[in-house]
């Protein structure tokens, strides 16, 4: 399903937010939007799932064009782009992790017979067993909490999923599994995955293409070495690069040596070991 | 030293599921202490009992007190704590009358509370939020103005559970700046944090794994045994991770904290 920003604007309190944004998401690939806190990221991501409208401009979801005017199907819109919030806990209201789960699968009338079914397949997708059916979904860990919201958005299988900030909470092996489960949903289910983040670590790890936000603007975008190796850009943006690329491009600036772009530490030990 | 934490053979549990075990830590006042451990080994549950605002009975000191009815005003008064979603407790509408109701009910006098706003936003650089409503800022501000009320009580000790993770990198960079500053004026700082790279910034390191806090040293000696890490299942800060690996292959003989100097040892 193809998306396109168009001039996109959106003001709120009098205050522009976001200025004038275009750009296109690669389908079925891994989209990053990256910025530092207040860029205006999240904004980009609730219009995209009709929780916001622009101001001005607008959105092509597939056959859907978001306008300032709010959509008559904007269940058909959310049907499509799932939104998973920042703060697992904050999209939260049930007693149960099934009811949680349920509850999106009865928004968009499924059949009662699938029902179960549906909720177990989306509790494994993202590694919880069917244990977690009955726990409280307050009562789980962040990590925990997260995989749950997940879990309701991938219930109802749209085209599009949005993360927010969706490392918040997750530790280093929660994160690892996030990327893996992630990349395979692209894969196998061939899915457009925007993620809304700060965390460059996280993006480095599984963007396929990363748009940088500053200020409500779109200030660089490209796949991850063109982004990453921008170090400028990304200072201004109030980013830094990975930790992976700013050694490199330390060392390769101090000391006149070359090393290539890598995304593994151990390979990046194989390099070092070979200038030295 | 005295001891700004005391906790001896505790154990809790909860839906019959064991979270600690006959675990003990000592912290020392006056330190930045980060505490690291895999989601769900119980950071949460430990940084609310060392908040002193759930009545236990298990053998843990705070600043000296036990947690009991008597002392819980006491401790309410002397420990802070942030966590990750606090933004529930900003119930006033702008993020400056929140920090004025926070200040009247530290019971700052009125004429103090403007100079004290306007120095501690000009501090953490939230000038541009105050008159904004706490409905429309990000979570990440959220966090931001939540640690701020925290600061304004200048509590004695501070507890983070998480609490500065939406921060982007500069915002962190400063944050943890100005924590620095407090933490040598004499506040003790425990920061419970899923971020490795907050690990190189504090005095100590405490580890969890497993029911059991294992470790807790000073940050120079904490990385000298890295199976900890790998154990409890906490990543390594890179350049941590980068320079133990080199000094296993003998190319350094140390490890190293920051990428200039191990550039430097690198290619002489």
């Amino acid at each position: 399903m193809e998306v396109k920003f168009n001039d996109v604007s959106y003001v709120a309190n009098g205050e522009k937010i976001i200025n004038g944004v275009n750009f296109e998401l690669q389908e079925g690939k891994i989209n990053a939007l990256i910025g530092a806190n207040g860029s205006g990221k999240t904004i980009l991501g609730k219009m995209l799932n009709g929780m916001l409208y622009p101001t001005s401009g607008n959105i092509c979801v597939g056959k859907t064009i978001i306008t300032n005017v709010p959509l008559d199907n904007v269940e058909e819109l959310q049907f499509n782009v799932g939104y998973v919030y920042q703060l697992a806990e904050n999209q939260f209201f049930c007693e149960t992790v099934k009811d949680e789960i349920g509850f999106e699968l009865n928004r968009f009338s499924y059949r009662k017979k699938e029902y179960d079914k549906h909720i177990s397949d989306a509790l494994k997708m993202v590694g919880l067993s069917d244990e977690y059916l009955n726990r409280d979904p307050f009562s789980l860990s962040s990590g925990e909490k997260q995989k749950v919201a997940l879990a309701s958005i991938l219930s109802i299988n749209p085209e599009i999923i949005i993360l927010d900030e969706p490392t918040n909470g997750l530790d280093y092996q929660d994160k690892l599994n996030l990327v893996r489960l992630l990349k395979k949903i692209k894969r196998r289910y061939k899915k457009t995955i925007v993620i809304i983040s700060c965390d460059v670590e996280f993006v480095h790890l599984l963007a396929d293409y990363i748009f940088v936000i500053d200020n409500g603007k779109l200030a660089i975008k490209g796949d991850k070495y063109t982004v990453f190796s921008n170090g400028l850009v990304l200072k201004k943006c109030g980013l830094v690069a990975p930790k992976i690329v700013s050694f490199k491009t330390q060392a390769m600036q101090r000391k006149k040596i070359k090393l290539i772009d890598r995304d593994d530490i151990n390979d990046l030990i194989k390099d070092i070991l070979r200038s030295i | 030293m005295s001891a700004v934490i005391e906790i001896r053979d505790m154990s809790f549990s909860y839906d019959n599921k064991t979270i600690f075990k006959n675990t003990s830590l000592t912290i020392e006042d006056g330190t930045f202490t980060t505490i690291v451990g895999c989601s769900g080994c119980g950071k949460t549950t430990l940084a609310k009992m060392m908040s002193g605002r759930y009545k236990t009975s298990q053998y843990i000191k705070i600043c000296g007190y036990f947690i009991n009815n008597k002392n819980i005003p006491k401790l309410k008064e002397i420990v802070e704590i942030v966590f990750e979603n606090s933004s529930r407790q900003l119930v006033s509408t702008t993020v400056r009358k929140n920090l004025e109701l926070a200040l009247k009910s530290y019971n700052v006098p009125n004429q103090e509370i403007d100079g004290k706003i306007e120095d501690i936003s000009k501090s953490l650089e939230i000038e541009s939020l105050l008159d904004k409503n706490v409905d429309i800022i990000s979570d990440a501000e959220k966090q931001l103005v939540s640690l701020t009320i925290a600061l304004l009580h200048n509590p004695q000790l501070l507890i983070l559970d998480d609490a500065l993770s939406m921060l982007d990198y500069c915002r962190r960079e400063k944050v943890f700046t100005l924590l620095k500053v407090f933490n040598r004026l004499g506040m003790s700082i425990i920061n419970f944090t899923h971020n490795s790279d907050d690990m190189l910034i504090g005095t100590n390191v405490a580890v969890i794994a497993k029911g059991q806090i294992v470790a807790n040293e000073k940050k120079n000696k904490i990385f000298n045994n890295l199976r900890l890490f790998s154990n409890a299942k906490v990543e390594l800060p890179f350049i941590v991770s980068l320079s133990s690996k080199l000094k296993y292959y003998g190319v350094v003989d140390k490890i190293y904290y920051d990428n200039k100097k191990l550039v430097d040892a690198l290619w002489r």
